[in-house]
Parts: C-alpha cells; structure tokens; sequence
C-alpha cells in the first residue's frame, strides 16, 4: 500500500446471485435440473477504484440500490470481492447498524461485552472496560438491568458507547446514525470528528448531504455501482444533487427527447466568492440561457431547497414572443424574488425552460444546483421561513378586582387581534 | 472511554480475504462461539418461571409415555434388564442430536448476524450446538443419577461416556454444517428435518434394542444410519454390560458401514460449509 492511505481499492467488482425466477416451484424443478442464480448477475459494483486517506472523514453518498451499502459491507470483509482488491491498513470496525449483537434479555454489562467482541474486539480488553462504556452512555446506574427494559434512547447510547469504545484505526458507518434524535446524532458525528483528529479514520454512508458537507473532508458519489464524482464534498453533493433532480429528465432524454435551450451560467447578485448573500429583501439572479434548437421562446425556472432537500418555492416564467431563438443564441433572464428564509445554507437550482417547436407545451432542462449561504441575523430560533412578526404584552391582574377591571395597558387594537388568534 | 491520544503506529496492512468459515482464526472463533452460547443459554429460559427444567421434562415425558406404552400396553421388553433406564438414556442421547443439529442448521440466519459484523461464519452453528450441549452435559448429571437408583452398578467403562457425548457432538456438528450450508439456498431443509429426525428416532436402537429388531427395513435402515453404533456401544458402555455391543451384532465389515457414513457426512458438512461461507452473508 501507498503510505499515508487506510484504504486502497481497486478495480473492485461485485455483484449478487440473481436466482432464475423460473425454476423456482417444485414443480418447475421437477421438469429439469436444478438452476442455481447466475452468479454475475446483477451487477452491483462495477470496476471502481478509489483511496481513502488515513485521518480523513470520507463520505458516501448515493441513492438506494447505488452499491454504497455493498461497498461498506465489502470494505468491512463481510463481504467478498468477485474480482480486484481491497487493502486497508489498520483495525476495521463497521457499525452498519447499530447495536449488532446485542441481546435484549441480557444485562447491559453483558451487552457491551456481547457487542464489543461481535464488533471485533477482544473479550479481555472490553471486559476491563464495560464500566467506562457503560459511563459514556450515561447508563451506569443500570448495568445489571435487561436491555429490553432499556428505553429506545438509552438502547442508541449504549450501542454508540460500544461502537467507539471498539477504537478502530478505520471506522464504517453506514447511515447507522439515521437513528435516535437529532442531538443525539451531532454528539456522535462532533465524537467522530474527534477520533479524525485523533488520526483515526472515519468512513460515513449517509443520505444527507448537509452532514456529508459538514463533516466529511472528502465524497464520494456512487451512481449505479460506479463513482460519478469523488473529491469536495461541495461539488459532489451538487451532483448527487443533480442526479436526484434530473434523473426523470434523463429518462426523457433516453427516450429520445431533446432539451430546446440549456443553463449556461447562473450568477447569484451581490454573493461573495463563497456563495454568500447578505439577508435582504429580495433574492436576484442571473441566468445565462444558451439555446440549443430553435424555439419560439425560452425561460427559467429557480427554486429554493433547504439543507434536506425540502422545495421551499418554485419560480418560473417563459421570455414574451417574438423572433424566433435560434441555436446558439444566449438569453440573459434576471430573476428577482422576495427571499423569506432565514439565514442558512440553501440549494439553488436552475432550469432553462423552452416552448416546443409548435408553441407550447414547454420542455425543460436539466437543474443546475450552486449552493448559497444566506447571511444576518434573522429570528435564528428554528424554522426556514422569516416572517415579519409583532408582539404585545396585555397583562390582566388576578384576583375579583381583575375579573370586572379593565387591563393595564392594552390598547383596544391589540386585544382584539388576541381575540381573533382564539 | 479509551484514550484518543496517539498510539503506536503499528497498524497492520491487509488484503481483505473475505467472509470465511474461520474469518481470523480459531482463537477469535472461540471467544465468539463460547459468548454467543452463554448468552443463548441465559436468553432461552429467560421468562420462563421453569426455566432449564423444560429441557428435562420433555425428554421424561417423552420416554414416560413410551415406557408406558410399550411396557404395560404390549407388555414388551420387560425381561430386558434395565430397559427403562435404557429407553431413558437413549432417549437423552437422541433428544440432544435431534434438538442441536434443528438448532443449528438455521443458525445462519440468526439475527442477520453475518451481514452485519466480521465474525467467524462457522461460530454461528457453533455456538448454538454448544449452548444445547451445556444443557445436554447437565441433564445427563440427572440421568446418571437415575440410573444409579434404578439399580445399575456402575462399571469401568462408565468412564467411556465423554467419549459416547464427544462422538456424538462431533456427529451433530458434521450434520449442523452440512444442512445449514444447504438452508442457506434451500430453506426447505427446516421443514424437512422433524419428519428426518423421526424417521432417524426409529432407525436408532433407541426403543428396540439390537437383539430384538427383526431382519427387514427397520434393520437395514439401523444398518445406514450412524447414529446406531453410538447409541448400541453406550448402552454397552453404561447401562448393561452383557448386552449385544454394535460390532458383536452386526460383524465388523457391515459395523463398518454407518461409521463410514457417519465421517462422510463430516466431511461433507465441512467442505459444504467451507464453500458456503464465502456467500453466505449475502445470500440468507
């Protein structure tokens, strides 16, 4: 192996044994030999080469059915290769899921004991050190308790005490951390950003770009059992953006339709280097629009997504008519909407729309994604939507004399909007 | 928590072989077998007011109604010396194959295990038959014990009965790897093993001693199976010294034949599984 690398991959190829749907009866086995799946059947990872870095915070995105679980799986030598190799230097923990090996009717003790060593640690080292573990996870009081009295919550602890007490050189996770509540998943990613420093290396599957471009140094997008993109986790969450996005568009393309016109450039008015725009009024961009077949007329499409993918709003509008575009041409549309979310980071996403030949109805391109960070200092108390908002204060004494009195320092306005808010 | 401070950077450099049999070897598949079948062992009476009793209860309730039966409905056997302790011991000996080797043999799909951790494929049949073999060990405490006040004089050879327990262990493990490298593409195998397990409690001098089974289809099966010269050499062994012994009975050449069997099926069941390790985590 190459120093300074903790895993090295190589031209890996996997796939799974399909069984033949038709010799499946008794029947049907009866009539002929029996037909085993093909192996070599349902190609899952095909010929994928790539490094991962001792000390890095790896992602792993993809969609289902991408081969990112196989791959984990086969890093983790749960699996085998069909053919190339996989080298890794140091001790491999995988947490695909978490709490592997535990045994609800046993104690918690037992458990860490049970899980530990089904992680691949030795039984006298994790034997010395249930009771750390068992500290870590906040649960010590309850150490002779059955786990299946355990509550979902202290379960999740108890299980991500054991996985880190395990104290890989390389830890997998595969999207293990879907589960518990949200703080619970940012102790667990800023514990495993800890091990990073530490010099340990991290390797996360998950579906959330937002956690992939916060913690990861570097991505990985699997598509289809190959990688389609691997570097920054800016640019690969943008494909894999991308491709969520656009996958029905590439249907259409594959049947055979073409798109009238497609996204040149998008500009984001007023945004620094970083992608950066201060909080105003209003959200403007410029969109370049190149023209790829005449078409009577083109436009753009803008929408807004938070961090999880969630549409915030759509935009869109079609150029008026008038001579007929023709390939080659630019369209300069300048979009200006009124921009009501809070200060974060968001998707942008643009499409070129263009009219059919004949008028309508339009087709539209493939999504563009840049990201931006909005920035000030709106109400950061949660949500995505900043709302203009007025608060008033009617103080009503108790007691009898309040019953009949009228309230300090209401004015009559603002009781009636408290009426109306009933 | 362990220290995340630096540590020495002796990290070993390996190319992944994939899931084995083995997996790292025999020390690690050891520490999994031997916790997997302790925890099995606690977890299977958890909740049950009982407990490990039932493991004694249904063997005597079984051999109850057969000792019954046979002996004061036909009114069979009874000049056999100590048939009742006979019928009770082989029936223990029995019940512990039958019952590991149905234990075993879906082992595999225990917990989806092997497609969530790098363990030792074979720890998974392993553990399950050594949890049953540690209430087999204890309940064969109380069936000497029985036989002890039955009247049986111990002998010498009462010494033989580890080696009777650790045939018969070596038999069950064999058969667990051969039917459970089988489940893995033909759940079939589940359904298929009460009515193989009964057939093989008749083809066993289990309730028919040797002397008494007649020459037909019951003999020739006895003649097949490799259970039979276990079960005939440790009534020898244990119960009744002047009994027929397997060898006597049959000649050594035809004496020969079950034991063969009985290693091919080993033998079997270790290159069967040894293949079907490999995929096995994809596969259940």
């Amino acid at each position: 192996m190459r120093p300074g690398t903790a895993i090295e991959v190589r031209d890996l190829r996997k796939s799974f044994a399909v069984p033949s749907s038709d010799s499946r009866t008794l029947a049907d086995r009866l009539k002929g030999p029996v037909r085993r799946g093909v192996r070599g059947g349902l190609p899952v990872l095909d010929g994928i080469t790539f490094d991962i870095e001792t000390g890095e915070f790896f992602g792993i995105v993809g969609k289902n059915g991408s081969g990112k679980s196989t791959l984990i799986r086969i890093l983790a030598n749960i699996y085998g290769v069909d053919s190339g190799t996989v080298d890794v230097r140091g001790k491999v923990a995988p947490v695909v899921e978490l709490g592997v090996g535990f045994n609800t009717e046993l104690s918690a003790r037992a458990n860490v004991v049970l899980g530990g060593v089904t992680l691949g640690l030795d039984r006298r080292s994790i034997e010395g050190r249930v009771d750390e573990v068992l500290e870590y996870a906040g649960v010590a009081g309850f150490a002779e308790m059955p786990l299946r009295n355990f509550s979902t919550g202290m379960r999740t602890r108890l299980a991500f005490a054991v996985s880190i007490e395990a104290d890989p050189d390389i830890l997998l996770l595969d999207e293990a951390l879907a589960v518990g509540d949200s703080d619970f998943q940012e102790r667990c990613l800023n514990e495993l950003e800890r091990r990073r420093d530490a010099g340990k290396t991290i390797v996360l599957v998950s579906h959330s770009i937002g956690k992939i471009r916060q913690y990861c140094d570097r991505a990985m997008l699997l598509v289809d059992g190959e990688i389609d993109a691997i570097g920054d986790p800016d640019t690969v969450g943008l494909a894999y953006h991308a491709h969520q996005t656009n996958a029905n568009r590439q249907a259409h393309r594959a049947a055979g339709a073409t798109d009238g016109a497609e996204v040149e450039s998008v500009e984001v008015v007023g945004a620094d280097e970083s992608g950066s725009v201060p909080q105003t009024g209003r959200l403007e961009v410029e969109v370049v629009l190149k023209m790829l077949a005449e078409r009577p007329r083109a436009g753009a499409r803008v929408e807004l997504r938070s961090g999880d993918g969630t549409v915030l709003f759509t935009v869109s509008d079609i150029g008026p008519e008038g001579e007929a575009l023709r390939p080659g041409d630019r369209v300069r549309v300048r979009v200006s909407a009124e921009n009501p979310v809070t200060p974060a980071e968001y998707q942008l996403g643009v499409r070129a729309l263009a009219t059919g030949p004949k008028g309508n109805p339009y087709t539209d391109s493939q999504v563009e994604w840049t990201f931006i960070s909005i920035e000030g200092h709106g109400s950061r108390e949660g949500g995505v939507i900043e709302v203009d908002s007025d608060f008033e204060f009617d103080v009503t004494p108790g007691g009898a004399a309040g019953l009949n009195g009228s309230s300090a320092s209401a004015t009559d306005a603002s009781r009636d909007r408290e009426v109306g808010a009933r | 928590m362990s220290a995340v401070g630096a540590r020495p950077a002796a990290q070993i450099e390996r190319r992944l072989p994939g899931p084995s049999a083995l997996g790292e070897g025999w020390r690690r598949t050891w520490e999994v077998v031997r916790l997997n079948a302790v925890a099995d062992f606690q977890q299977r009476y958890a909740g049950s007011t009982l407990g490990y009793l039932w493991t004694l209860i249904r063997p005597i309730t079984l051999f109850g109604i057969l000792y019954v039966v046979i002996t004061q409905i036909f009114a069979r056997f009874t000049d056999i010396p100590f048939y009742g302790s006979m019928l009770l011991f082989n029936i223990m000996l029995f019940t512990f194959f039958s019952e590991a080797v149905s234990g075993g043999l879906r082992s595999l799909g225990t917990g989806q295990l092997i497609r969530k951790a790098e363990l030792p494929v074979i720890a998974m049949p392993l553990s399950t038959i050594l949890s049953t073999t540690i209430t087999f060990g204890t309940n064969m405490l109380v069936v000497v014990l029985w036989i002890l006040i039955a009247g049986v004089e111990p002998t010498a050879t009462w010494l033989l009965l580890p080696v009777v327990v650790l045939l018969l262990v070596v038999l069950t493990i064999g058969s667990s790897l051969l039917l459970s490298a089988l489940w893995v593409r033909h759940r079939d195998v589940t359904q298929a093993w009460p009515s193989i397990s009964r057939l093989l409690f008749y083809a066993t001098p289990i309730l028919f001693p040797l002397e008494v089974v007649p020459e037909g289809v019951l003999e020739d099966l006895q003649s097949v199976n490799p259970l039979a010269p276990i079960i005939a050499e440790a009534r020898v062994w244990i119960i009744d010294p002047s009994a027929p012994g397997w060898f006597a009975d049959r000649g050594t050449f035809a004496a020969l034949l079950p034991i063969a069997i009985g290693i091919g099926i080993c033998v079997a069941g270790v290159l069967a599984f040894n293949r079907r390790a490999r995929t096995a985590g994809e596969e259940i």
